[in-house]
């Protein structure tokens, strides 16, 4: 059995260094979008978010967009947000590496991109992605 | 296009139990237990309320507070027709096992033990990703949302 225990072992090293992979994509997502300037999607001085969705895709607008909106409730007019539809808009989803719907991304108000959710992404994980404003009020 | 309140735990759940049995499997060369877990999963998706690992999930998971649900609105014919991606690979794992091709049966198996762990780590669902791809090349019956 001992020799068998090689390759559950071996898949955890694989999905311990996918992980890694994972954990490091916003960095190099930001390397990547750099030489091309600040990202046209963002707006000036604020952060963005970007909830990238499709119109099949039923967890995006029964979840993902009621959590944004309670996201917007909360931040007001200092973060943008807003909803890429993968199908419409490919080369955005492609150029973030989207591969599946809901996804999130949030840049930072220098077009940095922060954090990548694949899957559904409540309002308070985004909130505590989004880099430290300031806030008017939490309501 | 059924919305409806869909328990990802129990999916999760499901899905852990799937690499638990796959490593098991492996470890103690219980080729058995592939099969069991392929017809398990068939019967997930072709009848979820009466489902073997539903039934885990209910009547074992639940009461033990192993795990708590997690009702999203979402869309259950992803999801089974993973589960049932799931099993139909299984099986095929199974016919390679019992037919002397170990190596393609392990490999299957396997196979399904990583897309598990991934959608537990990661939340991607290979499946329910294959699912839309085939609905949207008109391969898979469902109205799109407007």
């Amino acid at each position: 059995m001992s020799e068998r225990l090689l390759v559950p072992v071996a898949v955890l090293l694989l999905l311990g260094l996918a992980g890694l992979w994972l954990a490091a994509r916003p960095r190099r997502l930001s390397a990547r979008l750099a030489p091309n300037g600040p990202s046209p999607l963002l707006p000036p001085g604020r952060p963005l978010v970007l909830a990238f969705t499709s119109t099949d895709c039923v967890t995006c607008q029964a979840a993902q967009r009621p959590a944004l909106a309670e996201l917007a409730a909360r931040v007001g007019d200092s973060v943008q947000i807003r909803e890429i539809d993968v199908l419409a808009d490919r080369e955005t989803a492609r150029a973030f590496g989207v591969f599946s719907v809901p996804s999130t991304a949030v840049l930072d108000a220098t077009g940095r991109v922060v954090a990548l959710n694949i899957g559904f992404a409540s309002a308070d994980r985004l909130l505590a992605q989004l880099p430290a404003r300031r806030v008017p009020e939490d309501r | 296009m059924a919305r409806t309140q869909v328990d990802h735990n129990a999916i999760k759940f499901g899905q852990v139990t799937i690499v638990i049995v796959v490593a098991l499997a492996w470890l103690l060369a219980r080729i058995w237990l592939v099969p069991v877990l392929a017809v398990a999963l068939l019967v997930n998706a072709a009848w979820p309320t009466i489902g073997p690992l539903r039934l885990l999930y209910r009547y074992l998971a639940l009461p033990l507070r192993l795990v708590r649900p997690h009702m999203v609105t979402d869309e259950a014919a992803p999801h089974r027709f993973a589960q049932a991606v799931g099993g139909a690979l299984l099986l095929a794992a199974s016919a390679a096992l019992y037919s002397g091709v170990a190596a393609l049966g392990w490999a299957l198996a396997g196979l399904v033990a990583v897309l598990a762990a991934v959608n537990v780590l990661w939340n991607f669902c290979a499946g329910c990703f294959l699912f839309y791809q085939l609905r949207r090349a008109g391969l898979l019956r469902g109205e799109r949302l407007a």
